[in-house]
């Protein structure tokens, strides 16, 4: 039977890394067990594929490149997580101002950019809940999408993004509710 | 378990409809993507890398100076530079000062000198006189000089010579003889 990557400790692929003869391989291993939960942590917060692309690449080669100052005093992912939530905000923000900056763009709205995008295929409930998340300040969809979609405890979010428990509840408790306001106003309005 | 079953009752004492919607992923992504991904991350990182070690070989601007700064600073090329810009301050120097120090030379040369000054000079420094070139220069002021103070007739002749012989007694002469 063969092992899976998911089976291989983070423990192991730092040795790996910390050795030249092997950090490729390191990379690799580390690449393959966390990949995909990262992308689509990075995916729902800047929704499309491209500009996914483009932030997880980065995120891996910061993580490459500050591998030496992880000192395990955290979960491996967690940390990983940091970085990749941290590049994702720093896309968001730098997209944003190339909007505002751009007089001649058209507006185009989340709906009309869901629509367009190869690579959404969800119905109208999820389209309604995109649109939804969207209207939510920056912190709260953090917080929302932590707990709802990758089912994080509160004590790991905690450590992700440095904010005490209470707090995160707090956050995510007001995200929750407005999230139900926007579908029931949408519902009622047909 | 319990962890999900917390959510789950989290959410829908929050959220009744959130709590029923499906949590099926709406997002795709292409065709063997996450097959790809490491590859073109990976070939990323070598080209940063490769970039970051040319980068450290090739010598900047700065390090070419101090380069050619620590050949200069070397002690056998400092000296001869200082000694060059010794030589060339004094030429400047020099130049500002020619004028009047030519001036001063030609007032010098210009006051006379007296022949007991001329005399006392070249007895006191006669080991420093080259005795041939002393010679030589004696003869030519002899021929410069006008020949005719230097013609003696016969007849003064004898009359020097008869001086002499009546100032040596007889056995100085006897001695000539």
């Amino acid at each position: 039977m063969k092992a899976s990557v998911q089976d291989i400790s983070d423990d192991d692929i730092l040795a790996f890394i910390q050795a030249d003869h092997s950090r490729e391989k390191g990379f690799r291993l580390l690449m393959q067990k966390y990949q995909e939960r990262m992308y689509w942590q990075i995916r729902r917060l800047v929704i499309e594929h491209e500009d996914a692309n483009d932030v997880i690449q980065n995120t891996f080669l910061k993580v490459f490149r500050s591998i030496g100052s992880f000192k395990g005093n955290s979960q491996l992912y967690t940390w990983l997580y940091r970085i990749a939530t941290n590049e994702a905000i720093t896309f968001l923000n730098k997209k944003k101002r190339k909007a505002v900056s751009s007089i001649d763009e058209e507006e185009s709205g989340l709906a009309s950019q869901l629509k367009a995008d190869a690579y959404f295929d969800g119905d109208a409930a999820q389209q309604c809940l995109q649109m939804a998340l969207e209207t939510l300040p920056e912190k709260q969809r953090l917080v929302f999408n932590m707990r709802y979609f990758d089912e994080m405890s509160y004590k790991e979010m905690s450590e992700v993004l440095g904010t005490s428990v209470g707090g995160l509840k707090a956050s995510y408790h007001h995200a929750v509710k407005k999230v139900e306001q926007y579908l029931r106003d949408a519902e009622v309005g047909g | 378990m319990k962890d999900k079953k917390d959510r789950q009752d989290e959410l829908s004492s929050l959220s009744p409809r959130l709590a029923k919607m499906k949590k099926d992923n709406p997002f795709e992504v292409p065709y063997n993507y996450f097959e790809k991904l490491p590859d073109d991350i990976l070939q990323q990182w070598r080209e940063e890398e490769q970039a970051s070690q040319a980068k450290q070989s090739a010598p900047s601007w700065l390090d070419q100076l101090l380069d050619q700064l620590s050949v200069l600073l070397q002690p056998r090329t400092a000296i001869a530079f200082a000694s060059l810009a010794v030589l060339i301050a004094a030429a400047v120097w020099m130049m500002q000062v020619g004028p009047e120090g030519a001036n001063s030379m030609e007032v010098a040369l210009a006051e006379p000198i007296s022949d007991q000054e001329i005399e006392a000079y070249i007895e006191a420094n006669l080991d420093e006189f080259d005795t041939e070139l002393l010679f030589a220069e004696s003869i030519a002021a002899v021929e410069e000089s006008d020949a005719g103070e230097w013609e003696v007739d016969d007849a003064d002749l004898d009359e020097y010579l008869d001086e002499i012989i009546d100032e040596l007694d007889e056995e100085e002469l006897e001695q000539l003889l």
